[in-house]
């Protein structure tokens, strides 16, 4: 394991720098160029066949100079899967809001300020306080009051997403990396691809410049926030994740029967709807497993409807965000909002009979479950946003097309 | 696309950062009344949003301190997009802010700084003002402070046969002591102490291969407006340590539009004059679009460049010339 660590000393002559010596991946500016590293962020990726976890931006509590904070960057790189699997887990534990404090002092503890009147930087490192086991060990004993484990990533591993920072996002990112970092877990293909950036959390990134580094899994507070739909709470269980990301070896029944079931829903597409519907009204787990792994009804993403043919002119303009339903399916309808103390929902021309979706103040994140529509046809939910004054600060019209052939 | 390269060099928590954030928030009312577009890129405008607001949370708060901004850790770019009002982009600007530390470092951050240098149109050259005005008549405060050999030296290494010309704005910053409200003047002594504290480099400049192909110019800059000069100690290890004020007043800088004017001009000009073949690609876009070039001559005459007042042009009045 090497350990590159960078801050500076506490005299205005001493400015940033790289202890023992400036690692030769700041020199790669597809990466450096990627994060502002001035303010706190995380870069997972592979470089020269060597695993490396890049966390900048970590302030310091006991260096400071004048008004100005200091912030401390440091860099693990490892070709050892043991190790490798450590920083996967290190990174998850960075990604937590709540133990944030606690890694910036476990940084801290490794400075030692003005080591020798001669040393021009200013400052010495204690590499063997800052090896990952050893805060993997210390930031694990902190008391989680926001458990992380009720929420759980449903993203498709093999697929790269791109996400606004916020907390719900972050912790499912974590989940999803403690479960790779599982010694169970094999280290999935993907993390083994050499000169890949697999995750970025940062401030001010775009979603060009993620998609450009091919970022597997990418977090800004510049990414904008997309309605989600997905098919129902159930496909939250990390079933459908841990199928697809290197599968545990403990669960090899899960697998085979998870291939059966694919077997069954492709060679029966004519009693695919039906069947969906018989199994959605029963909730289990298995089900869900089901469900989700029909391509038909996994996780879809609604974009603002501009080419919608369907909608009548009239209306088009109101219509935000637009998706496929089949009969009687369950929806969950997600979006974030910055600044909305209250969502209420209604259906078409039912205005007056505005019910309050569920809101997390917290994540920003408000959502409403619906069962279904029992006929084919197209709906409107219309989604209003209200500030704390109680005044309406938006308006969205979701149109869903329900279809019993789509 | 042909963009516009700008270096900013200076000491480590001179403000180059803050200079940005200043002319980001200045420059939507400089532009103002002409035709010309500048759009900072998302992220840009995400960065420098941020360290304005840092900036601005410290209206209201009466300290004494030797810094209050975060420094640069890592080398980044800022980049604006030029076109005429609602139409395409033309060109970009890119503004290469580097840490401080970099001038004096032997490592290959420095071999960074001196390539983006070489391709660079312009350099933005931050200066310690209290650094520059508050040394002795050997400028040792300055000397050390304002790394003034380093910058000589990288110049030396860097502007060797070049052959498109270059601009050089030399930005006093953290002026605020030296500015004289009732006037609108700086202290004439604050371009004097420039012309001797850069002797050695202006006199580099000056030379028989460089006088054609180098302008010189001094804006001052109040890249915040509310924190002036308030003593220099000596510390234990005899090093000066600037003690600033940062008074209770908003933050409100002054003339930071004027570093981007001069750049413009530069350009425009050397558009118009086609020196050496260089910025054929924007004479072309330019003359396909009149109201474009007058656009840019707006926002860049010598009405709106200032050269009076702590203002100088030292060298290249003809690779400024718009007429």
């Amino acid at each position: 394991m090497k350990i590159y660590f960078k801050t500076r000393g506490d005299s205005q002559k001493q400015g940033y720098s790289w202890k023992i010596t400036e690692p030769p991946l700041m020199k790669e500016r597809q990466i450096t160029s990627l994060i502002d590293h001035d303010f706190f962020s995380i870069v997972l990726g592979r470089y020269n066949n060597n695993l490396y976890l890049l966390i900048t931006g970590l302030e310091s509590k006991k260096n400071k100079y004048g008004n100005s904070s200091i912030e401390n960057s440091v860099l693990w790189e490892s070709h050892n899967e043991s190790e490798e699997k450590d920083l996967i887990h290190l990174a998850a534990l960075g990604l937590q809001d709540h133990l944030k404090n606690q890694l910036e002092s476990k940084i801290d503890d490794a400075i030692k300020l003005n080591p020798d009147k001669e040393d021009a930087d200013g400052f010495a490192i204690d590499f063997n306080k800052i090896e990952p086991k050893i805060i993997i060990d210390k930031l694990s004993k902190v008391r989680n009051d926001e458990s992380t484990e009720s929420i759980i990533s449903n993203d498709k591993p093999n697929s790269n997403y791109l996400a606004p920072d916020n907390l719900e996002r972050k912790q499912k990112l974590a989940s999803e990396l403690k479960e790779l970092a599982s010694e169970d877990t094999e280290m999935p293909e993907l993390l083994k691809e050499n000169n890949r950036i697999f995750v970025v959390v940062t401030q001010n990134a775009t979603e060009s410049q993620f998609k450009q580094a091919k970022v597997w899994r990418g977090i800004s507070n510049l990414i904008e926030a997309k309605l989600e739909i997905t098919h129902d709470k159930e496909l939250r269980k990390n079933v459908l994740g841990r199928f697809f990301t290197g599968i545990h070896r403990k669960d090899f029944r899960l697998v085979i029967v998870g291939l059966a079931l694919i077997l069954v829903v492709s060679a029966y597409p004519l009693y695919s709807s039906s069947l969906i519907n018989y199994l959605s009204q029963k909730n289990k787990p298995s089900i869900a497993l089901l469900v989700a792994l029909m391509p038909s009804v996994e996780h879809v993403i609604i974009k603002p409807c501009t080419t919608q043919t369907s909608i009548p002119p009239s209306t088009q303009e109101n219509v935000t965000s637009c998706m496929q339903a089949k009969i009687n399916q369950p929806i969950l309808l997600q979006g974030y909002s910055q600044q909305a103390e209250k969502v209420m929902y209604s259906l078409e021309n039912q205005e007056n009979e505005l019910s309050p979706a569920q809101l997390s103040l917290e994540t920003k994140i408000w959502q409403v479950n619906l069962n279904g529509f029992k006929t084919a046809g197209e709906y409107k939910i219309q989604v209003q946003e209200f500030n704390k004054e109680e005044q309406v600060i938006s308006k969205k019209i979701i149109l869903i097309n329900v279809d019993v052939n789509k | 696309m042909k963009e516009i390269k700008v270096t900013m060099i200076g000491p480590s928590s001179v403000g180059k950062t803050s200079l940005l954030a200043a002319i980001y928030d200045q420059y939507k009312p400089a532009i103002n009344g002409t035709d010309l577009q500048i759009t900072p890129e998302e992220s840009t405008k995400a960065s420098l949003k941020t360290r304005l607001e840092e900036l601005k949370n410290l209206d209201n708060t009466d300290f004494l301190t030797t810094e209050w901004t975060r420094r640069t850790t890592e080398e980044r770019t800022y980049t604006f997009e030029l076109s005429k009002r609602g139409g395409n982009t033309f060109s970009k600007i890119l503004f290469q802010d580097y840490p401080g530390e970099w001038l004096n470092s032997n490592s290959s951050s420095k071999q960074k700084m001196e390539d983006f240098l070489r391709e660079s149109d312009a350099v933005i050259i931050a200066i310690d003002t209290p650094a520059l005005m508050e040394s002795k008549s050997d400028f040792d405060w300055h000397k050390k402070r304002n790394s003034v050999e380093e910058i000589y030296n990288v110049f030396e290494t860097v502007y060797r046969n070049i052959i498109s010309p270059k601009l050089i704005i030399l930005a006093p910053v953290r002026c605020e002591a030296y500015y004289i409200k009732e006037s609108q003047k700086y202290d004439t002594e604050l371009l004097n102490r420039i012309k001797k504290g850069y002797e050695q480099l202006l006199n580099h400049l000056d030379s028989q291969s460089l006088i054609d192909k180098v302008a010189v110019v001094v804006t001052p800059v109040q890249t915040v407006g509310n924190v002036v000069f308030n003593s220099i100690e000596i510390d234990e290890r005899k090093e000066p340590k600037i003690i600033f004020h940062k008074t209770g007043g908003k933050y409100q800088p002054i003339d930071s539009e004027q570093p981007l004017r001069y750049i413009l001009r530069f350009v425009l000009s050397n558009s118009i004059n086609s020196r050496w073949g260089m910025c054929n690609w924007l004479r072309k876009g330019l003359n396909l679009d009149k109201d474009l070039k007058e656009a840019v001559n707006k926002f860049t005459d010598s009405s709106m460049c200032k050269t009076n007042g702590g203002f100088a042009i030292i060298q290249g009045h003809s690779l400024l010339n718009i007429e």
